[in-house]
């Protein structure tokens, strides 16, 4: 916080009864679970892999690993949807959980053919446990034999979608460009993961307004984590998948203004999904080069701009999302920044300042993030991801490695929460705004 | 979720909806606001936890710990590091001074086997200034002359002090102070947890001591942290983000907030740091509380050779100025229960005392601060009776003493084949506001226990 600020702040203190209404009672406001736009790493209604690399030419090469566990004793569906780095949703599967049941995927499986062998995720293969109970929310009709093997002219098409952008023609959908980008290291499949429980083993995708009507539910009963493991260059990664609660979770419409699927709510209804938004303002740790030959990658994932039943065509405009601001800070809080000279849009397209709607870069060189000139080697990035003057969501994993042989991934810290409103450029790229945690109270 | 749970959750939300204290008086969530719940989150905090270290000292290549912290406010800062013994002793105090924006990496392998606190530069403001960047500014709460050459190397007396404490579990007799015994159980390497608080001052002041949060304890959430678990010698690493635990509310200062208690009520049940409040201000400090309840992934054995250990941090029991035979207690605390699932939902729990005869007590004891692997020698832990080599297990871990659930924390370090490692939190069941919970059906047979899963949405 800004001295200017605090000094605001300790003379509201001493003023005891000019407080709004959260500060003038008590707080925190709630203390009820499942109750605010914090995100925790708590049982939800959405599950988020925020980037995943998969090499398909070798089992020992990149992969993804992740697991999602249903931790109430009802039997839930969850639908897993693979999106392509431009958020083209190209591939989705459902799981069948019993009651405290577990499911393992190896994207390494599903992207050359098979769905969690030997047994797949279905009905037919999942033994109830003891305290395992039905649940009479799901219809199982379509869950019973779930397809493990993926038909050849399907598994092309997937492939093709995760690493080059390209969904060949089928029957009467035409073929799609631009889906995704190309040119990854290794011809690596690319993209984020999400996962949402659901009422049935359906094939609906989340870009389809049915999907919030027919299909989603909005139990907060799953959990979930990755590992991004290379067997040839013994690296391991791994962190909780990003827990996104429905709330509330049954009865009153929700209070959240925006939702983690709003872009696809209609807008009669504009926050259906009841999903808690993700934030866009960031710090992450970052430390490069030096003896220990450290590199930090930031994956990145943010909210794509295409909305429901968008046409293939505009997936493009996923790759051009505009950053506010980066601002590089080294150990002795020497700062440098980049932000765009000029407003963003997609069409036409503007190629200064954009991302795509999941990616990984790396810190410590000329490129995506502001380079510190000085020969620092560690500090901490400030990242406000919001754009077009709304507070897009994102969510950020600082991966750091050293001497080729340590790994770790960890999330970066939010500065606000999803319902914080965005915040424009900082004093470090001529703006205004002070870098730092967002203000308590959220604006109503 | 259980379904029986609705009618009675719904219920309560219609009955509540006039009388919370809520930024939008219908619907849920109740408050949209940042730093306005008990839900823990990545979100800049008061106090970092760290909830264990683990330092070989007798090697500079074999396990450490790294600790990062980082000031994300334009505004300096004064960041208190304790480091307490696994039996919650805390041993050894130290401030970094931060200026706006400002980072501090710690190696406690530095700190505990050769005595040195962040070399060459320590972590003070000193004759010659502090690198400051271009946009921080002062903090009329902080004293910062307090933090002008702060040492960066440690008395030898010290240093042997911190070795006894986290290998020993003893320290000697120094000064005023007798020898103590039992503070921490017995380890090949150094071994504990650490708190870090935004603090006013620097000051050698410790959390138990009433000082501590009567005077220079700060409220301001603006420090977020991270740590790393290197083990050069077998090429392994594992790093997580520490625990952010907010104030809330936050700001003022300890004296403010003493002359206008009504301007700072705290809602939670609880706090982070409530062992150490005086009966008039029990919650004082603020501090969010930790869940108790958690699910945890786990995977052991396999073709991968794979290992699951569990990091569990606990509230210990020792309040304000406890004598040092009170902290053995810190070294056996119960938990309510653990159930063990494996991927076909088949579950495992502690044998039950009366299945023995003659009885036999089989209670899950562990310390404030721990490191656990999940093998058949731990009776801690359920075991697998089926040869499954991966499932999940709920940890419950109040101790039911106290009338809140006991706070705790649980990281998953998971390793494999001896060269790929990971650590992530547990999931928590319910936040630190939830009511506890007794033992399950797993556990308990007859009668109607309740069903393991998350907690309800509204807390009673």
């Amino acid at each position: 916080m800004r001295a200017a600020g605090m000094s605001a702040l300790v003379l509201l203190l001493f003023t005891p009864f000019s407080f709004g209404a959260v500060r003038g009672t008590a707080s925190p406001s709630t203390t009820n679970n499942d109750d605010s736009c914090d995100i925790g790493v708590a049982p939800a209604a959405t599950l988020l892999l925020p980037y995943f690399m998969v090499d398909l030419a070798s089992r020992n090469g990149e992969q993804t690993v992740f697991t999602v566990t249903n931790v109430s004793n009802t039997e839930q569906v969850a639908h897993v949807t693979l999106w392509t780095d431009f958020a083209f949703p190209a591939f989705d599967f459902n799981i069948y959980l019993t009651g405290y049941d577990v499911q393992s995927i190896n994207l390494y499986d599903v992207l050359t053919g098979r769905i969690a062998p030997p047994h797949g995720t279905g009905y037919s293969d999942s033994e109830p446990g003891p305290y395992s109970v039905p649940n009479p929310a799901i219809n199982l009709s379509r869950c019973y034999d779930l397809p493990a093997e993926i038909p050849r002219a399907m598994l092309t098409r997937t492939q093709q979608a995760f690493t080059i952008g390209l969904l060949p023609a089928a029957g009467d959908a035409p073929a799609c460009t631009n889906i995704g980008s190309s040119g990854h290291p290794l011809g690596a499949a690319i993209g984020y993961v999400t996962v949402d429980v659901v009422g049935s083993c359906t094939t609906l995708q989340p870009t389809q307004p049915e999907y919030y009507t027919q299909a989603i539910r909005f139990d907060n009963v799953l959990i979930g984590d990755y590992q991004q493991v290379n067997r040839g260059q013994s690296f391991a990664y791994g962190n909780p998948l990003v827990h996104i609660r429905a709330v509330p979770e049954d009865g009153p419409a929700t209070n959240l203004r925006k939702t983690f699927y709003g872009r696809f709510q209609a807008a009669a209804t504009p926050a259906l999904d009841r999903r808690q938004p993700l934030p866009s303002t960031f710090a992450a740790r970052w430390i490069a080069g030096g003896m220990g030959s450290f590199e930090t990658n930031m994956k990145i994932w943010r909210d794509g701009r295409t909305p429901a039943n968008a046409p293939c065509e505009k997936y493009k405009c996923n790759a051009k999302l505009q950053v506010v601001e980066f601002v590089t800070f080294d150990e002795d809080e020497n700062g440098v920044g980049e932000a765009p000279e000029e407003g963003p849009v997609c069409t036409p397209i503007q190629l200064e300042f954009v991302t795509n709607a999941a990616f990984s870069a790396r810190v410590g060189r000329r490129g995506v993030f502001p380079y510190l000139d000085n020969g620092a080697i560690g500090g901490w990035i400030y990242m406000n991801l919001a754009n077009e003057s709304v507070a897009r969501q994102a969510w950020v994993i600082s991966s750091m490695s050293a001497e080729g042989r340590y790994g770790v991934d960890m999330d970066a810290t939010w500065l606000g929460n999803g319902c914080t409103e965005e915040l424009a450029e900082s004093e470090f790229n001529d703006g205004t705004a002070v870098i730092g945690p967002a203000s308590n109270p959220t604006p109503p | 979720m259980k379904h029986r749970a609705i009618p009675a959750l719904l219920l309560l939300l219609f009955l509540t909806t006039v009388a919370a204290a809520s930024t939008h008086p219908s619907g849920l969530p109740h408050s949209t606001d940042n730093d306005d719940s008990c839900d823990i989150a990545l979100l800049p905090a008061a106090t970092l936890l760290v909830p264990w270290f683990e330092v070989d000292l007798a090697s500079p290549t074999g396990e450490t710990t790294l600790v990062t912290v980082t000031n994300v406010s334009n505004q300096e800062q004064v960041a208190r590091v304790t480091m307490w013994t696994d039996r919650a002793y805390p041993v050894m105090t130290f401030n970094v001074y931060l200026t706006g924006y400002d980072v501090q990496s710690l190696n406690l392998y530095d700190i505990i086997a050769r005595g040195q606190i962040a070399p060459p530069n320590g972590t003070g403001f000193d004759d010659a200034g502090s690198a400051e960047g271009q946009l921080s500014d002062p903090n009329p709460n902080v004293d910062h002359e307090t933090c002008r050459n702060l040492p960066t190397t440690l008395n030898p007396v010290y240093v042997t002090l911190m070795q006894q404490a986290f290998t020993a579990g003893t320290t000697p007799a120094f000064g005023a102070h007798a020898a103590c015994t039992k503070i921490g159980g017995t380890h090949t390497h150094a071994s504990g947890y650490l708190t870090i608080d935004v603090v006013r001052n620097c000051t050698a002041t410790q959390p138990q001591e009433a000082a501590y949060f009567n005077d220079e304890i700060l409220f301001d959430n603006v420090l977020v942290g991270e740590y790393q678990q290197i083990n050069l010698g077998e090429n392994l690493a594992q790093g997580s983000p520490a625990v952010h635990i907010r104030a809330i509310p936050e700001g003022g200062t300890a004296a403010q907030r003493a002359a206008f208690p009504q301007n700072y009520v705290v809602n939670a049940p609880q706090t982070f740091y409530g062992r150490f409040m005086p009966a008039g201000a029990p919650k004082f400090d603020s501090r969010q509380p930790l869940p108790s309840v958690y699910a945890v992934h786990w995977i052991a054995g396999g073709a991968g050779s794979f290992q699951t250990d569990l990091e569990i941090w606990r509230d210990a029991k020792t309040g304000t100025a406890a004598e040092c035979p009170a902290y053995a207690a810190n070294g056996t605390i119960t938990a309510t229960e653990l159930v063990r699932f494996d991927e076909e939902e088949n579950f495992t729990v502690i044998p039950d005392s009366t299945w023995y005869d003659p009885p036999i007590e089989l209670d899950s004891v562990f310390a404030a601060a721990g490191r656990y692997t999940l093998d058949e020698e731990d009776i801690n832990f359920p075991a697998v009776d089926n040869g499954a080599v991966a499932g999940w297990m709920y940890l419950n871990l109040d101790e039911r003493t106290t009338p809140g659930a006991r706070q705790a924390w649980v990281v998953a370090s998971q390793r494999a084949q001896g060269r790929f490692s990971v650590d992530s939190d547990a999931v928590a069941l319910g936040n630190g506001c939830s009511p506890a919970v007794g033992e399950s059906e797993a556990t308990v047979t007859e009668g109607d226990a309740p069903s393991i899963g998350p907690a309800a949405n509204i807390n009673p």
